[in-house]
């Protein structure tokens, strides 16, 4: 065991943790943030997405030891009360079925807004392709997604 | 401030090995660099040098035709180990776009290939 410090939603925390622990058991089991899901575990779902300084992380695979001093955003921070745009037009559309990926939807497509704020449907589809959806919510994804960005223009 | 964050993040994605880049060179970077993002970033990390034990560094002194043959294989198929890298389900051209990018960036240096044919 050893001691990380690590900034998660703008609050520091000093975690006492294997150097091999994953950030999702960090954030679920020792910080008790269930905002972030666990889906496959091995980075291939999506549903883990965290913000590390502000690139979208799969955070299930990434070791709390590549960590340290870095700002980590998850769902529960993204906004005060859910009003980040792409929140608010998530609810709009009503994006979600059982809704078990979505916070790792919202948080890629949160990162992709800040990085481009205008995408084409191709950069949507490119950027939101990592994280998958059984329920098969994609169009809704996508019609959400266009909304957030009508939302940040207003 | 998380704007603030994401600014300050997006240069170490985007040093590019060389300044003399074509337009088109660089607008094909820029496209390899959300596909790194989208399926890459997570494991082999923002500066792309993975993690020692874990996930491979991608930094390398001197990129043959066969490093860029294994990479599109990997990419492709996996390492075919338990615990291993798994098969990304990438298109052709997105296959092109992240090799590409991640080739000619964090000082990597090769010949930008247009295909995804291996030798």
């Amino acid at each position: 065991m050893a001691s990380y410090q690590l900034t998660v939603n703008g609050k520091k925390h000093t975690v006492d943790v294997d150097s091999d622990t994953p950030l999702l058991w960090v954030l679920r089991d020792t910080l008790k943030m269930h905002g972030t899901k666990y889906g496959c575990g091995i980075a291939q779902c999506g549903s883990c997405t965290v913000h590390v300084e502000g690139i979208p992380i799969r955070s299930c695979c990434v070791p709390i030891e590549k960590l340290e001093g870095k700002n980590i955003i998850t769902i529960e921070g993204l906004s005060e009360g859910g009003t980040h745009p792409v929140q608010m037009a998530w609810k709009e559309i009503d994006v979600p079925q059982c809704g078990y990926c979505q916070t790792g939807q919202i948080m890629t497509a949160a990162a992709l807004l800040e990085r481009k704020p205008n995408p084409s449907d191709e950069e949507i589809e490119r950027a939101l392709k990592g994280n998958i959806c059984r329920c098969g919510t994609y169009p809704r994804i996508k019609s959400a997604i266009k909304e957030a960005i009508k939302m940040k223009k207003s | 401030m998380n704007r603030y964050i994401i600014l300050l993040a997006m240069p170490v994605l985007t040093v590019y090995s060389c300044s003399s880049y074509t337009e088109e060179q660089r607008a094909e970077l820029e496209r390899g660099s959300e596909v790194y993002i989208a399926h890459c970033v997570s494991c082999h990390g923002t500066d792309g040098d993975g993690m020692s034990g874990a996930y491979p560094t991608l930094l390398k002194p001197n990129i043959a035709k066969v490093n860029t043959d294994r990479a599109i294989k990997l990419i492709r198929e996996g390492s075919g180990f338990e615990g291993g890298m798994k098969p990304i389900a990438l298109t052709d051209q997105e296959l092109v776009e992240v090799v590409n990018y991640i080739q000619n960036t964090w000082g990597n240096k090769a010949e930008f290939i247009a295909d995804t044919s291996t030798q």
